[in-house]
């Protein structure tokens, strides 16, 4: 007998033929990372999990229009990051979005640790466009191109906010990394 | 960054070739006054993967609802299998039915209406038909223009006759006060 890991593609295929269960499984795998990555972009426990809810409920019911089903993770991704700024859009309609995206609140559970509220609120200090791109490069371990299509933007762009997103949060984080400077000890 | 000829963030991110990886591995162990700072966007890195995962509060999960099941045509047109079996079925329905279905002549045209006809035919027909309906315009022309003289005449012998009947009133009217002064002794 031969075992073989379910992965995503048999579950979306079952979840397809109207399983319900494939897809809880599918959910089951993917709710943390979501919710995480967005928490990260709406800043609220409650608001993240509401918008993880609507986007698990939007991929269910456009699962027929997925062209690739082996690209599952993606696709949640996009549908996830179009019900945040849908979120962010409809929770304060008067603000600016960049300025309503710019600080979220640290995620509390995190509180405790040094280095982690360091680098939340070094991550809090970055635009919209750079933190969400260094997530999800860094934190979820997207590709380029994936990111790309996830955002909606040319993959280049998405390098740009990466590599940009990174310098900012060295600088941020170089007391906390303990990394020497070379250029700072050369100056004094 | 220190060095502009490797791409350094792409090196830490892992995003480089094998081999460009390698010659900047090279570059950088020769070079340890620019490896830290290599090592702080490493740490950087560390640090945001090292970030903890929070518990979503509740668990998300979805009953079997009719309501946000797909439906049935969205099922069937998601399912390639069954697509395949009823293109397959229909092709072989329409081979049964073009195999078995009597064949009909085709409809032959009669040797008389294919008969040839020449410019010069076509020309001469339509001069006809413009010379006929040049005729027909000028009969029809030529009746209204009778019509109209005859009520034109018809009138003017009406205008005549009023103006007759007028003159002859009036000769009464003279002659009766004629005869009335010729009673009286009048001139």
């Amino acid at each position: 007998m031969i075992f073989r890991e379910v992965d995503d593609l048999d579950l979306v295929r079952g979840a397809r033929k109207g399983d319900v269960q494939m897809y809880n499984r599918l959910v089951s795998r993917w709710e943390k990372r979501v919710y995480n990555y967005l928490l990260r972009i709406v800043g609220s426990p409650d608001d993240a999990l509401d918008v993880s809810q609507e986007a698990f409920l939007k991929a269910y019911q456009s699962l027929a229009r997925l062209d690739d089903p082996a690209r599952f993770g993606p696709w949640l991704y996009r549908i996830a990051h179009n019900e945040a700024i849908s979120h962010i859009r409809r929770r304060r309609p008067s603000e600016d979005l960049e300025a309503a995206e710019a600080a979220p609140a640290p995620a509390r559970s995190l509180a405790g640790v040094e280095l982690s509220l360091a680098v939340e609120t070094a991550l809090a200090r970055l635009s919209a466009d750079q933190r969400e791109a260094v997530i999800l490069k860094v934190c979820e371990g997207f590709k380029f191109d994936e990111i790309a299509a996830i955002l909606g933007c040319p993959a280049s762009t998405v390098k740009s906010r990466v590599y940009t997103g990174l310098d900012q949060l060295r600088e941020i984080l170089s007391p906390h990394t303990g990394a020497p400077r070379p250029g700072k000890e050369a100056q004094q | 960054m220190t060095h502009p000829e490797f791409d350094w963030h792409a090196y830490v991110l892992n995003e480089l070739p094998a081999a460009e990886r390698e010659r900047a591995a090279a570059w950088l162990a020769a070079h340890p006054e620019a490896r830290a700072e290599v090592e702080e966007l490493e740490l950087t890195l560390s640090a945001l993967r090292r970030l903890p995962q929070a518990e979503p509060p509740r668990r998300i999960a979805f009953v079997s609802d009719p309501v946000l099941a797909p439906s049935w045509w969205q099922r069937f047109w998601a399912s390639g299998p069954r697509m395949a079996f009823a293109g397959a079925a229909m092709l072989s329905v329409a081979i049964l039915v073009h195999a078995f279905l009597p064949r009909m002549p085709a409809p032959v045209a009669a040797p008389a209406a294919i008969a040839q006809v020449t410019p010069e035919q076509v020309r001469a027909e339509v001069a006809a038909a413009v010379a006929a309906a040049r005729a027909g315009d000028q009969a029809r022309f030529e009746e209204a223009k009778q019509e109209i003289l005859a009520e034109a005449k018809a009138q003017r012998q009406a205008d005549l006759q009023l103006v007759r009947e007028a003159f002859q009133m009036m000769e009464k009217r003279l002659a009766t006060a004629q005869s009335l002064a010729v009673r009286y002794g009048g001139d």
